[in-house]
């Protein structure tokens, strides 16, 4: 794997700082997806001071709307302070610490008031009213203690990330690399078709990992693998060139197009990948793809051209139906991590994007959000705030997600097992996941 | 779906205002420069923004869960069984005319932000 040297060269410990680093980038030990003192670790170190990402910009509209994100036992408010300014909030009145908003909904008449004796704040987080003052000591009553605790926010690929921690360096330093490598994909044009989670019996780090490799397709998704089996499916094909960063992030380069299943034509490969993404997700490919691939089928194309077929046909529907596609992604297929908790899957101006958090203190227990997003016609209107599905029971989601979530469960069993001391990662087809550790690493041993 | 503003008449100060698809009464009425008796500023919880529906009953949202809970407290707090009229202004949405009666829903004097009024003051 490469690693750029942007912000900051990596660091590697010659011997554990801690228990459970990782010293041999290969091997990552067991203890990491259970034990509660590194979860605990992780809980102080990491999510306190990493870059996280705490809503989609469409869940906060409008002037006063918020919604609340949590992660271990935080809780922080992101409020739309105005038509282009977002802040967040640690979520506790400065009088005795009740939590002032819970889930989401709009603050009216830009107030934030506390439930309790009726404090209350701008959405700028300066106090405007406190009840009684006459009681307070006057330095209660200072501007500065009264006003709202604040998280750093940054906005990115239409999200708000927060970071807790106020001497962190701002989100453009921290995604370096991984913000140029998006760009081209117009993440921040999409909108949310739906919005799903379940809660999975695993380590958050394990969860997303399932999604940070495609060397399981061979085996664990049939229907991708289309009848290859073994080394016959070719892995370096969709899955063995990512580019790391400095940041703990990572995305998949473009191949030369070839195909990895021997013997099937390009435009065989093409639809019923899309066919099986469609059918197994409920997103990646959509309805406008199928519709595409459908009239297509009616033409005669030769089946090495068609990806430029079908390509041709995707931006001539879009153009007529309003769609605000950005021009084809060159140095970057758009599969991608971003550091530490999101793992993006982007196609044809869809995307499905996954978000995994630790669920409260548990070490084997997280919260997996997919969002299944696309580019919509351009209109006035935005869509009311998407709103999330479920828990989604394992068996109850599509195919494939099906596959992963599966094998999640049964990889947290297996670590338990005595005599199995490390997993092990290949450098080349789990380099995403190899370089996340690593700049956890990095946080846990600050 | 959009589907032009309905109007929301309110007495006794006699002001229209223009309510959009989805967006609460009290909502409407801060946009649109008016005070509105208010201690919690929209959150279903202090009752002071309840206003009576006086006529275009047929073009009333849905009473949901958190608004009927409110209001049969607010009911039982007057020694009264909840009434079909009685609504929280701040819950409140409406797919078409309606008038309502609040007092202490005026215009803003110029300059101000909306103001916390008493919630015993009642509709
Ligand atoms: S705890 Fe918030 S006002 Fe007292
Ligand atoms: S504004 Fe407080 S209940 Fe409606
Ligand atoms: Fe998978």
């Amino acid at each position: 794997m490469t690693i750029q040297a942007e912000p900051r060269a990596p660091q590697r410990a010659a011997s554990p700082a801690f228990p459970h680093a990782i010293t041999d980038p290969s091997l990552v030990p067991v203890e990491r997806y259970f034990d509660p003192g590194f979860a605990r670790r992780e809980k102080e170190k990491l999510w306190p001071h990493a870059w996280q990402m705490a809503c989609r910009l469409d869940e906060i509209l409008r002037p006063g709307d918020f919604t609340e994100y949590r992660i271990n036992d935080q809780s922080i408010l992101v409020v739309r302070e105005s038509a282009d300014t977002v802040k967040a909030y640690f979520n506790a009145c400065r009088h005795r610490a009740t939590a002032l908003g819970n889930g989401s909904g709009t603050f009216h008449g830009g107030q934030i008031v506390c439930p309790y004796h009726g404090w209350r704040w701008n959405l700028d987080g300066s106090n405007s009213y406190v009840y009684a003052q006459r009681g307070f000591a006057p330095d209660c009553l200072a501007p500065d203690s009264l006003r709202l605790r604040e998280c750093q926010v940054g906005i990115m690929f239409g999200m708000v990330f927060i970071n807790m921690d106020p001497a962190a360096p701002p989100l453009a330093t921290a995604l370096a690399g991984i913000a140029q490598a998006l760009a081209p994909i117009g993440f921040e044009r999409m909108r949310v078709r739906w919005w799903r989670h379940l809660v999975l019996p695993a380590n958050w780090k394990m969860a997303q990992e399932a999604f940070m490799e495609a060397y399981h397709i061979m085996q664990a998704h049939p229907s991708l693998s289309m009848g290859a089996a073994d080394d016959d499916y070719d892995i370096d094909v969709l899955g063995g060139n990512f580019e790391c960063f400095a940041g703990g992030h990572a995305h998949l380069l473009p191949s030369d197009g070839s195909v990895p299943v021997p013997g099937m034509s390009v435009a065989d490969y093409f639809t019923q990948f899309n066919n099986a993404l469609y059918v197994g997700t409920d997103a990646y490919a959509t309805d406008r793809e199928m519709f595409l691939q459908q009239s297509l089928a009616e033409r005669d194309i030769d089946p090495n051209e068609y990806p430029k077929a079908f390509f041709e046909a995707l931006y001539q529907y879009a153009a007529g139906a309003g769609i605000p596609l950005p021009p084809p992604a060159t140095g970057t297929t758009g599969y991608a991590h971003i550091f530490p908790n999101m793992t993006v899957l982007p196609a044809y101006g869809n995307s499905i994007i996954y978000r995994v958090r630790p669920n409260g203190d548990d070490p084997e227990s997280c919260l997996f959000e997919v969002w299944a997003v696309q580019i919509p016609a351009g209109s006035e209107d935005e869509p009311d705030p998407p709103v999330l599905e479920g828990p989604i029971a394992i068996e109850d989601w599509p195919q494939i997600f099906k596959e992963d979530f599966r094998n999640v469960a049964a990889q947290q069993k297996g670590v338990h097992t005595l005599g199995l001391r490390n997993l092990v990662l290949s450098g080349r087809y789990e380099s995403m996941i190899v370089n996340n550790h690593r700049m956890i690493d990095e946080y846990l041993s600050r | 779906m959009t589907r032009r503003p309905a109007r929301v008449r309110v007495e006794p100060a006699g002001i229209d205002i223009a309510v959009a698809a989805g967006e609460s009464v009290f909502a409407a009425a801060l946009r649109s420069d008016l005070t509105w008796p208010t201690i919690c500023y929209g959150q279903a919880r202090c009752t002071a923004c309840v206003l009576r529906v006086v006529d275009g009953h047929q073009n009333l949202g849905p009473l949901e869960s958190v608004e009927r809970g409110v209001l049969r407290q607010l009911a039982s707090r007057r020694g009264r069984r909840p009434s079909r009229d009685t609504r929280l202004a701040c819950r409140l949405t409406v797919t078409g005319d309606v008038t309502v009666e609040k007092k202490g829903a005026q215009p803003n004097p110029p300059g101000a932000r909306p103001r916390a009024e008493d919630p015993e003051r009642l509709a």
